[in-house]
């Protein structure tokens, strides 16, 4: 706006400058009487062709005819162009040489028509007055010319000064001009670059809101949409959700600049897949994906989620690293269903697909529905069942093979839910999940200690108790004051107390966790690894520094009955117990064959169902403290 | 009629045909020059024998109208070859002369006057023979100026 208002203004102001000049030239032009000029020296010229004539005549004493014509005509030359002098004279304004001039070509004219109509008689008088007014006209004209020469030399310096300024007027006005199109130009660039950046800013709002800056996806906003539009059109569609396993565990071991590649990777590889059936790869946000398929056909569905395990699957490389990650998969292929109602069904799929294990997929049906729906419900429960009691415990007696009597017992924890006792396996995991674990293990605690510690008392026995803890507790000092309150308020003696730990892959911060196991090692509680011989447990676990006492799992007693390399194996870990001086109990015993053969194998201590299966506490205690009064009975 | 017709934006009352009485005319000759030299010579009386128009206007010499008789300066061409010439030199009696463009008469009527109003043009009226343009056709014009309003006109020929 301002360049072109300076535009206007300079085109204004040279356009005056310009006027200006143009009005003077034209003054000028109209001053620079060139005509005025001419009829001087032609009236000069009139009045000399009357003086040759009539001198002529003088000299040959009388006047031919053709002498009295030229000179009739010579005097009408002078009469028209003494008449057109005056009349430019007069529209030209006021010259005094001008008018002195005219008078005496006047003056010559009066001679000249005086000597036609005296018909020349007297031809001496009149050369001579002829010749002198001639003479006052030559000098009056000369005059007059001089004088218009002198004006014409002013206007045509007037002229030339005015076509200086013009040319002053346009070097400046160029400059002006060209000032104004640098800043036009400037100003353009300038605009155009700022409308360059916001509408690549925009380009940038609008990918934004539509599309996942780090791995290029679709995000849930367009996802959504076209689900929308899908389920509106009434197309086949068939919906994948797919999170990813282990994820957490990249990127607190590698970092999060790793877990972002193993994203983008696992994005190209669904997008890849998806693309070329028409479907749509989106991310929904963390480690959540999702796929639109065109298509509801299970066989076809089927096929594409093994794809996506399998190339999910190849490792990414990362600064060197492998990295490796798994997909889990629900899907949902319900025509009849609405947007939410999709999303809901392949989200119950995507669930059982992780309570699987990794690297699964599920299709959605009702009774998986159900089940999930009891398991949401469970999770809603379970908190008031902590609080009132509901969860509670049983005992499973740990037995001394020599006496086949219980020392101690194994606290596991029961819901009474409906009128029906619900199973730790199905419970537990849903306290893991709905992070009410902690809670339920502290209330198992205090539970049990108090239990134990009041039939002791009661009945003078000194059995211990065992309470499995989860891995999570062990990345907190607050357990070992957790363990400290249950045995200052149940007063059951520290030594009576065993804390089961059972290794998982969570249980990462290892120098953490030897430091809260020393914490419970000081209260004077015992530490268990549990689950011996599975999977997580190794043998740097077992020292005395760490462990009190090892469990060795099940898996390691079932066919001892039947396999060598069973027993051998057993017999290899007693052998190692026995030498770094470690309690052992061998887990699931349920045949008298297995406890005489891990007996003769040089076990003392046992736990199984062939020594009973866990059952409410008071009645488990009751029969551990007849079977004790009877062993005494048989001792005395 | 030609005459009128290629002037056909002249105003009608600016150039009429008129019929004209015989009279006496101040001595003078217009001698036209043709393309190939001859010389075709006019006194006022040859020329009133052409087809005459009548042209009622003013002139930078008279302020007030006056009626002036003549032949077109067309109708002169046309009779020596002469009207397709790009320009004209015309010579006046005291040897002054003017260059008149083929645009000139083309454009507007040009009129070789042998009278005013009705009386034969004499020396000091710039005859006997003078040039005449209609004014409003002469101030319209871009091409006409007061030199080509040549007075005591006495020759045309091709430049």
């Amino acid at each position: 706006m301002g360049c072109i208002l300076g535009t206007l203004l300079v085109c204004l102001i040279a356009g005056y400058y310009v006027q200006a000049t143009v009005n003077q030239l034209q003054q000028t032009h109209h001053s620079f009487n060139d005509r005025q000029l001419r009829n001087g020296y032609v009236a000069m010229s009139d009045v000399q062709r009357l003086v040759l004539v009539l001198q002529e005549a003088h000299g040959q004493r009388e006047i031919t005819p053709d002498a009295r014509e030229r000179f009739q005509s010579a005097a009408d030359f002078l009469f028209v162009r003494t008449d057109t002098f005056r009349r430019v004279q007069i529209s030209s304004g006021y010259m005094q040489s001008a008018d002195d001039a005219i008078s005496a070509l006047q003056y010559v004219q009066v001679l000249a028509d005086q000597a036609v109509e005296t018909d020349f008689e007297n031809l001496e008088f009149l050369a001579t007055e002829l010749t002198e007014r001639a003479q006052v006209a030559r000098q009056a004209l000369v005059t007059f010319l001089d004088e218009m020469r002198r004006f014409q030399d002013q206007l045509l310096l007037k002229q030339s000064v005015a076509v200086a300024k013009q040319r002053n007027v346009i070097w400046v006005t160029l400059l002006g001009l060209s000032l104004l199109g640098i800043a036009a130009t400037l100003l353009l660039r300038r605009e155009v670059t700022a409308n360059l950046a916001r509408h690549a800013a925009e380009a940038r709002v609008k990918h934004l809101a539509f599309f996942d800056p780090l791995t290029g996806l679709p995000n849930r906003v367009q996802f959504q949409d076209r689900l929308f539009d899908l389920v509106a059109q009434g197309d086949s569609r068939g919906l994948m959700l797919v999170d990813l396993d282990g994820f957490k565990q990249v990127n607190d071991t590698y970092g999060h600049a790793a877990g972002d590649r193993v994203l983008q990777h696992v994005a190209a590889t669904l997008g890849e897949i998806a693309q070329p059936h028409g479907g749509l790869a989106a991310r929904l946000g963390g480690d959540e994906f999702a796929i639109i398929m065109p298509s509801e056909d299970p066989q076809f569905l089927t096929h594409t989620c093994r794809a996506i395990i399998e190339a999910v699957d190849q490792p990414v490389i990362y600064e060197g690293e492998a990295l490796r990650v798994a997909v889990s998969i629900g899907v949902a292929a319900d025509m009849q269903a609405d947007c939410d109602g999709l999303m809901r069904a392949a989200d119950f799929a995507l669930y059982a697909s992780k309570s699987s294990g990794k690297g699964q997929f599920t299709f959605y049906d009702g009774l998986l529905e159900e089940q999930l729906i009891q398991r949401r419900r469970m999770i809603e429960e379970l908190p008031t069942a902590i609080d009132d009691g509901s969860v509670s415990f049983f005992l499973q007696p740990k037995v001394d093979l020599g006496t086949a009597c219980a020392f101690g017992f194994e606290a596991l924890a029961r819901w009474q839910r409906d009128g029906e006792i619900v199973p730790p396996s199905q419970f537990i995991s849903v306290a893991e999940e709905s992070g009410l674990i902690a809670d339920l293990d502290c209330r198992l605690l205090q539970d049990s200690t108090r239990v134990m510690a009041e039939f002791n008392r009661k009945n003078g026995t000194t059995f211990s108790v065992s309470v499995n803890f989860s891995a999570v507790h062990f990345t907190s000092l607050k357990f070992a004051k957790v363990v400290q309150a249950a045995l200052e308020s149940s007063g059951l003696p520290p030594h009576l107390l065993t804390i089961e730990i059972t290794e998982t892959v969570e249980m990462q911060d290892w120098a953490r966790a030897k430091e809260v196991i020393s914490m419970i090692h000081a209260l004077g509680a015992r530490i268990s690894i549990d689950d011996f011989g599975t999977g997580f447990s190794s043998l740097a676990y077992l020292r005395k520094t760490v462990a009190d006492e090892i469990k060795i799992d099940r898996s390691l007693v079932a066919d001892i009955e039947t396999s060598d390399p069973s027993r051998f194996l057993l017999d290899a870990v007693l052998d190692i117990a026995a030498h770094l001086e470690l309690d052992v109990v061998v887990e699931g015993v349920e045949t008298r064959a297995q406890a005489d053969i891990i007996r003769s194998m040089g076990a003392y201590r046992a736990q199984g169902y062939y020594f009973g299966k866990p059952a409410p506490y008071s009645e488990v205690l009751e029969r551990a403290l007849e079977q004790q009064i009877q062993l005494q009975d048989k001792s005395a | 009629m030609a005459a009128v017709l290629m002037f056909s934006s002249v105003k009608a009352d600016t150039l009429r045909p008129i019929e004209l009485d015989p009279i006496d005319h101040h001595e003078a000759e217009l001698v036209i020059v043709g393309t190939d030299g001859e010389e075709l010579r006019y006194s006022p009386v040859l020329l009133e024998g052409l087809q005459t128009y009548r042209i009622t206007t003013t002139t930078p010499w008279r302020a007030e109208p006056a009626d002036f008789d003549g032949v077109l300066l067309t109708d002169l061409l046309r009779r020596s070859g002469l009207e397709t010439i790009g320009e004209l030199r015309v010579t006046a009696e005291n040897e002054f002369s003017a260059v008149l463009p083929r645009a000139l008469w083309e454009t507007v009527p040009v009129l070789v006057a042998t009278r005013v109003n009705g009386q034969a043009l004499t020396r000091r009226e710039r005859g006997p023979i003078q040039f005449i343009i209609p004014s409003e056709e002469f101030e319209a014009s871009p091409v006409a100026s007061e030199a080509h309003l040549v007075w005591m006109a006495a020759r045309i020929e091709p430049k």
